[in-house]
C-alpha cells in the first residue's frame, strides 16, 4: 500500500479497494446511518440467503503468497488461507490480534524464540493442516529462487537476510516445525512487531505437494490452490470475476455465515457506480465528490469513512544551500494552510496531515495518533508567523533576507492535470504566505525518481503508506541508511532511537522513542512537511453486516452476514 | 497469383520480423521496471533475486536472443512478469476469444446495418432518409465511444433495469457492449457507401442497366452494390484485426475479460513478456488481414484479379 505516483488517480483505486478488500477503518468516524440501522436491523432475522456482491479495481496478480505484492491478491489470500492469526477489530473498530490457524503462541523472555501451536484441521481437500505447511510457506518466500517482492519483511527472522541472497541454506532458517501442532520461529533479535508480521502473505501456510506439482503455475489459477480458510475459490475469470465460497473444511465454519462472495472486477468508475446504484453490488468505495454526494442522499447506503495509513507530503533536500537550513524548512513547511489544501484541492475528502505517522496505526494496544500528538500543530502555535522563521533563516545563511528575491522551485513527479492544479496552487500559496518567487516544475515519474537520487531539487513532492501495523514502518523510512525518500537528512540521535525502538518489547518506551524521533523530524528539523493523510468513502448497503473496515485489519468476509435484504 | 501470395507471405515475415525487433528493444528502453507498479523502492537483494530469475540481469541483446529461440523452437511466448504463472501465449488466446465474439457480433452488424443504411441515404439523396443516416453518422463519428457506452449502461442498466449491468458469460452480456462497438462501424461504412453509391449511380453502365430494364433491385444488388462495396473492404482488413485484439473502453465499462486490457496495462506495468506477445499478436493479425483484404479485391473486382493474372 505504498503510492508515490498519479496520486490524484491512486487515491481513487485506494478508495475503491478498500470496498473489496473489506479493509478501511473508521477513523473519525462518520457513519451516521449504522447507529440508527443498527437500531432496526435487531428485529430483523439474518436473511435465508447468504451471499454478497462486491467489487474489486483490479485483477490480483496472482494467488501465489509467496509472489505478488498487490493488495487485492492480499485481500482475496486473506480470505482463502488461514494465517498464524488475524488482525480482527472490536466494538470500537480498534484491532486487536486473534487466534487463527495458531490456537496460541508463547515467546522466550527476551522475545527471540516464539512458538506457536497450530490447530487441528484440514484443508479443503481433506488434508490436515500441520505445522509443516506454515514452514514451508515462510521458507518458500524467503528461498532466493522464489524472487518473492515481499520476503524482505521476514528481514526479523533469524538468518533470512543470508537465506534470501543465498548465501545460507535454507535449513539454516530460523523457522522449523518441532512436530505436527508446532512451529517455533527464531528471530535475530527481539522484534516488538513481529505479531504483526504473523498474518502477512509471506508467512501464510502452503502445501509443499501442490507447490511442487503445480511449480511456476502455482496460484494462477484455481486448480493448482487448495485452502485453508474461511472461503475457497470456485470461479476465477481472470479480470472479470472471483466467486468465493464457505469452505466446509474450515476449523472456526460455524461462524461464517455468508455462503458465497461474488467480486465482480471492474476498474471504470462510473461502471462502479451504476452497479451500485442499480444494487449488482452492495458496498464500494466512491473516490469522485459528485457521486460522494449522491450516494450520501441514498437512505439505503451507509457512508462509512475511512483515513489510509497513509501520508502525502513534501520533503526538502537538505543538501540544497537554502534548504540546508531548519529555520527555511520551518518556514516552508508551515506556510501551507493545510484545511484549505485538503478542502480545495482534495475536496475536503483528505485529512489534514500535521504528523508523519498516518492515523490508524498501533502501538500496543493504542493507536498511535491518538495518544502522540502530531508535531507541526506544535510547531505552528510556537511559530505563528512563518515569514519570520524563513528571513531568520536567510539571515543565518548569510544571504538576503528579503524573501521576494529568493527563487525556490518545487519539482513534481507527474505531468497529468490534477498535479498541475495543485502546483499551481502551491505556488499561490508560497507567493502569499512567505513572499518568496515559487516555480513549479513538472517531470514524469521516473525522472523524478532520478533527479531526487542526484539530489537535483529543492522541494519534492511523494507519498507513502504504511507496510505493516507499526510505527516503525513509516519511521524507519529516515534512518539515514534507508534511501527511501532523498532528503539527504541524517541525524545520529534519530538513527539511535528507531534502533532503540526496533528492539524494545515495552510499548510505553516504544511510544517515548517515537515521539522524540517524529518531534526530531517535523518539529527540530522539518525535514518533511506533511500535508494530508488519504481518506476514503465506503458506501455500503444497510442490509451488510459485520464486514471489516480497519486498513491492516484481516477479518474480511468471515464474520459477514446479510439482515434485511 | 500463387506466386503473388508466397511473396506477400515471405514480406509478411519479414515484416513481422522487424516490428519484434523494434519493439523488443523500445520496451527495453523505457524507464522503470516490472517492479516498478510496487511504486516503491525495494531492497537490493529482493530486486537481484527477481531479476536473476527472470533472466532480466542479463544484457538486453542476451535476452532478445534467448526470447526469439524459445518463440521460433516452441512458440513460446514466455510467462508474465505482471500476473506471475500465467502463461503469456494461453492468456492471449483465451482472452482473444472473449474479445473475437464481441467483435464479430459488432462487426458483422455493424457493417450490415452500415452498408444498409448507406444504400439507402444514397437512393434518397438530400431528402429525410439521406438527412437521418448523416444525423446518426457524424454522430457515431463524433461522439466517443465512451460516451455512448455510459449513456448505454446507464440507461439500459441504471435507468431501466433490462440488462445487467457489466459482467460477461451469457449472451445478455453482449448487448450493450455490441451496440456501443458497432455504433462507430455503422457510421463509418453508411458514410462510405453513401459516398461510393452516388459516384456509381452516376455511371453510364447503370443508365444501361436501366435503360434495358433491369428492376431497381437487381440494379443496386448487381451494378451498384458490386461495384460501391469495394472501397468500404479496404477498411475492413484492420477493423477484422481489431476484432480479437479488443476495445479497452469497451472491456472497461463492460467489465468484459477481453484482452484490449493487456495491450494497455502491459506497457504501464513494464510486463515485457506481454507488451511483446500482445504486439506479436496484433502485428500478425493486422499483416494477415491486408493478405486477406488484398486477395478479396482480387474477387470482388475482375479488373484487379485480370491484371494480376496478365503479369
Amino acid at each position: 500500500m505504498r503510492f508515490k505516483k498519479y496520486l490524484s488517480l491512486t487515491i481513487v483505486l485506494v478508495l475503491i479497494l478498500t470496498a473489496l478488500t473489506g479493509c478501511g477503518k473508521k477513523d473519525a468516524v462518520n457513519d451516521t446511518g449504522s447507529q440508527e440501522s443498527e437500531g432496526q436491523v435487531v428485529e430483523k432475522p439474518l436473511d435465508s440467503e447468504q451471499y454478497l456482491n462486491l467489487v474489486m479495481v483490479a485483477e490480483p496478480s496472482t494467488l501465489d503468497a509467496s509472489k505478488g505484492s498487490d493488495s487485492y491478491s492480499n485481500g482475496i489470500l486473506n480470505e482463502v488461507l488461514e494465517p498464524l492469526t488475524r488482525l480482527e477489530e472490536d466494538e470500537d473498530l480498534k484491532n486487536v490480534l486473534r487466534p487463527a490457524g495458531a490456537s496460541e503462541w508463547t515467546h522466550n523472555e527476551d522475545g527471540t524464540v516464539w512458538t506457536f501451536k497450530i490447530r487441528d484441521a484440514k484443508w479443503s481437500d481433506g488434508v490436515a493442516v500441520r505445522a509443516q505447511d506454515y514452514e514451508y510457506g515462510i521458507k518458500r518466500s524467503l528461498a532466493q529462487d522464489t524472487a518473492a517482492p515481499y520476503a524482505y519483511l521476514l528481514a526479523p527472522i533469524k538468518n533470512a537476510a543470508e537465506v534470501n541472497s543465498g548465501q545460507l541454506p535454507l535449513e539454516e532458517l530460523g523457522v522449523k516445525s518441532l512436530d505436527d501442532n508446532t512451529l517455533e520461529i527464531t528471530l535475530e533479535s527481539p522484534t516488538p512487531y513481529f505479531l504483526q508480521l504473523t498474518y502477512q502473505r509471506v508467512m501464510m501456510p502452503q502445501r509443499q505437494d501442490v507447490v511442487e506439482k503445480h511449480k511456476d503455475k502455482y496460484g494462477s489459477e484455481i486448480d493448482t490452490l487448495v485452502y485453508n480458510g474461511p472461503f475457497t475459490i470456485t470461479n476465477w475469470v481472470h479480470n472479470s470475476e472471483i466467486v468465493l465460497t464457505k469452505n466446509d473444511n474450515y476449523w472456526d465454519k460455524d461462524i461464517v455465515k455468508l455462503n458465497s462472495v461474488n467480486i465482480k472486477i471492474l476498474n471504470d468508475e462510473n461502471a462502479i457506480y451504476n452497479s451500485l446504484s442499480n444494487r449488482s453490488i452492495d458496498s464500494s468505495g466512491v473516490g469522485k465528490p459528485e457521486w460522494i454526494e449522491k450516494f450520501k442522499g441514498n437512505k439505503d447506503l451507509n457512508h462509512i469513512e475511512v483515513t489510509n495509513p497513509q501520508t502525502f507530503f513534501k520533503f526538502f533536500n537538505t543538501k540544497d544551500k537554502v534548504f540546508s537550513n531548519a529555520n527555511v524548512r520551518k518556514a516552508f513547511a508551515l506556510a501551507i494552510d493545510r484545511e484549505e489544501l485538503a478542502n480545495v484541492i482534495f475536496h475536503g475528502i483528505n485529512v489534514p496531515a500535521y504528523g508523519w505517522v498516518s492515523p490508524n496505526i498501533s502501538i500496543g494496544d493504542e493507536e498511535f495518533r491518538s495518544v502522540s500528538e502530531e508535531p507541526i500543530r506544535k510547531l505552528a502555535a510556537d511559530n505563528p508567523n512563518p515569514k519570520a522563521l524563513l528571513i531568520k533563516g536567510l539571515e543565518e545563511l548569510g544571504m538576503d533576507t528579503d524573501p521576494s528575491k529568493l527563487t525556490v522551485k518545487m519539482t513534481l513527479g507527474s505531468t497529468d492535470q490534477w498535479f498541475r492544479t495543485y502546483g499551481e496552487y502551491v505556488q499561490q500559496m508560497y507567493n502569499k504566505n512567505l513572499g518568496v518567487n515559487f516555480e513549479v516544475e513538472f517531470v514524469e515519474w521516473p525522472v523524478f525518481t532520478s533527479m531526487a537520487e542526484k539530489g537535483e531539487f529543492q522541494i519534492g513532492y511523494m507519498a507513502w503508506g504504511a507496510e505493516f501495523n507499526d510505527p516503525i514502518s513509516l519511521l524507519s523510512l529516515l534512518k539515514s541508511d534507508a534511501g527511501s525518500i532523498q532528503t539527504g537528512w541524517s541525524n545520529e540521535r534519530y538513527d539511535e532511537l528507531i534502533d532503540l525502538a526496533s528492539k524494545e518489547m515495552d510499548p510505553k518506551k516504544r511510544l517515548e522513542y517515537f515521539a522524540e524521533a517524529e518531534k526530531i523530524l517535523l518539529y527540530d528539523e522539518a525535514v518533511l512537511a506533511p500535508t494530508v493523510y488519504p481518506k476514503y468513502n465506503i458506501f455500503r448497503y444497510k442490509y451488510v453486516q459485520n464486514l471489516g473496515v480497519t486498513p491492516f485489519g484481516t477479518a474480511g468476509y468471515k464474520y459477514g452476514f446479510t439482515q434485511g435484504r | 497469383m500463387g506466386r503473388y501470395i508466397l511473396k506477400r507471405i515471405g514480406y509478411m515475415f519479414l515484416t513481422l520480423f522487424i516490428i519484434t525487433t523494434l519493439t523488443f528493444f523500445l520496451m527495453h528502453s523505457i524507464p522503470g521496471d516490472p517492479l516498478a507498479h510496487m511504486a516503491k523502492k525495494l531492497p537490493e537483494q529482493i530486486r537481484l533475486n527477481y531479476y536473476e530469475k527472470y533472466g532480466l540481469d542479463k544484457p538486453v541483446i542476451v535476452q532478445y536472443g534467448k526470447f526469439l529461440k524459445n518463440v521460433i523452437t516452441k512458440g513460446d511466448l514466455g510467462e508474465s512478469l505482471r500476473y506471475p504463472g500465467r502463461s503469456v501465449t494461453e492468456t492471449i488466446l483465451k482472452n482473444a476469444k472473449v474479445s473475437g465474439r464481441l467483435g464479430i457480433q459488432a462487426i458483422v452488424i455493424g457493417v450490415t446495418i452500415g452498408i444498409v443504411l448507406g444504400i439507402i441515404a444514397a437512393l434518397n439523396r438530400n431528402r429525410w432518409p439521406d438527412y437521418l443516416v448523416m444525423f446518426i453518422a457524424i454522430l457515431g463519428v463524433t461522439v466517443p465511444v465512451f460516451i455512448i457506452a455510459a449513456l448505454l449502461q446507464y440507461l439500459f442498466t441504471v435507468r431501466f433495469e433490462l440488462l445487467p449491468t457489466t459482467g460477461w458469460g451469457k449472451f445478455k452480456h453482449t448487448i450493450l457492449p455490441t451496440i456501443a462497438m458497432c455504433f462507430g462501424s455503422i457510421a463509418t461504412y453508411a458514410r462510405y457507401m453513401r459516398s461510393n453509391v452516388l459516384e456509381v449511380i452516376n455511371q453510364d453502365y447503370i443508365l444501361t442497366a436501366q435503360a434495358k430494364g433491369v428492376s431497381p433491385f437487381n440494379v443496386v444488388r448487381k451494378h451498384v452494390l458490386r461495384n460501391a462495396i469495394l472501397p468500404a473492404i479496404t477498411i475492413l482488413g484492420p477493423q477484422i484485426a481489431g476484432v480479437f485484439t479488443g476495445s479497452f473502453v469497451i472491456e472497461r465499462i463492460f467489465g468484459i475479460p477481453g484482452l484490449g486490457f493487456y495491450y494497455v496495462s502491459s506497457i504501464s506495468d513494464r510486463d515485457y513478456t506481454m507488451i511483446i506477445g500482445t504486439t506479436i499478436f496484433y502485428a500478425t493479425l493486422f499483416v494477415f488481414s491486408q493478405l486477406v483484404v488484398d486477395i478479396l479485391y482480387g474477387v470482388v473486382d475482375p479488373r484487379i484479379r485480370v491484371s494480376k493474372s496478365g503479369k
